[in-house]
């Protein structure tokens, strides 16, 4: 009875200790993505400074009348 | 002896995740801006300098024509172009435009350009507020002012261009265009 707790509570143990160092390992993934992140963000180079000029075209237009040679 | 070990690994995780996120808060973090630092935060902000126009008359349509004969848009008929500041600064607008007559009596007169009120005051001094001859190539170094100081506020972003024209007496019959370009600068 004695040897099949002891069994127990060392099943329970090893399946702690495997969700321990699962749960530490996806939190530490975790951090690092973030951590990557926001190394990137801060790496960014400054937005380039928009154009101070533009342009637009448009048209006039004219019918001329023919005129008879004189 | 499980549990110790369980126990060791759990603290240990802890450590490193500790160490980590404070890596993170204290290096990637530092060039970030806006975050609370105590009862009260400033948050800035850049609103980036926009410079645009459009125009909302196009094209500036004479019809029929008889050589010898004058017309400009001062009257309505047809209409001017309409240039719009739709940008958030101030613009001053050049022009040029490719040539419109081909008579061999054309002179830089035949073709003018003004500046004229639409929305808001008139057009301010240096502004063309009469008519001035179409400088009549499409080479930047060649445009005229047309409209000076041109606001961006709404209410007060909207300016007419006018133009007038003088048919030369030996102009060939047929249609004529005249390609005009704008050219927005920020002041």
């Amino acid at each position: 009875m004695a040897q099949t707790s002891s069994q127990q509570v060392m099943v329970l143990g090893v399946i702690l200790a495997l969700v321990i160092i699962g749960g530490t390992f996806l939190v530490l993934q975790e951090v690092r993505n973030v951590q990557d992140q926001f190394t990137k963000l801060a790496a960014q180079p400054p937005a380039p400074a928009p154009p101070r000029t533009t342009g637009m075209t448009g048209e006039v237009t004219i019918y001329v009348i023919a005129q008879p040679q004189q | 002896m499980v549990l110790i070990l369980a126990i060791a690994i759990s603290v240990a995780g802890t450590m490193m995740s500790w160490n980590k996120l404070h890596a993170t808060s204290t290096t990637s973090l530092a060039d970030v801006t806006g975050a609370v630092s105590s009862g009260t935060g400033t948050v800035t902000s850049t609103i980036t300098n926009t410079t645009a126009i459009t125009i909302h008359q196009s094209p500036v349509a004479f019809g029929s024509m008889s050589s010898g004969t004058q017309d400009d848009t001062t009257d309505g008929t047809p209409v001017a172009f309409q240039i719009n500041n739709t940008g958030n600064v101030p613009l001053n607008v050049t022009v040029n435009a490719s040539a419109l007559f081909s008579g061999a009596s054309t002179n830089s007169s035949s073709y003018q350009f003004s500046c004229g009120a639409d929305e808001g005051p008139n057009c301010p001094t240096g502004s063309a507020t009469s008519a001035t001859n179409m400088p009549l190539a499409n080479a930047t170094g060649l445009n005229q002012t047309a409209i000076y100081d041109f606001p961006a506020a709404n209410g007060n972003d909207s300016r007419e261009v006018e133009i007038y024209v003088s048919i030369p007496t030996d102009e060939p019959g047929g249609a004529k265009t005249s390609t005009v370009t704008f050219q927005a600068t920020q002041i």
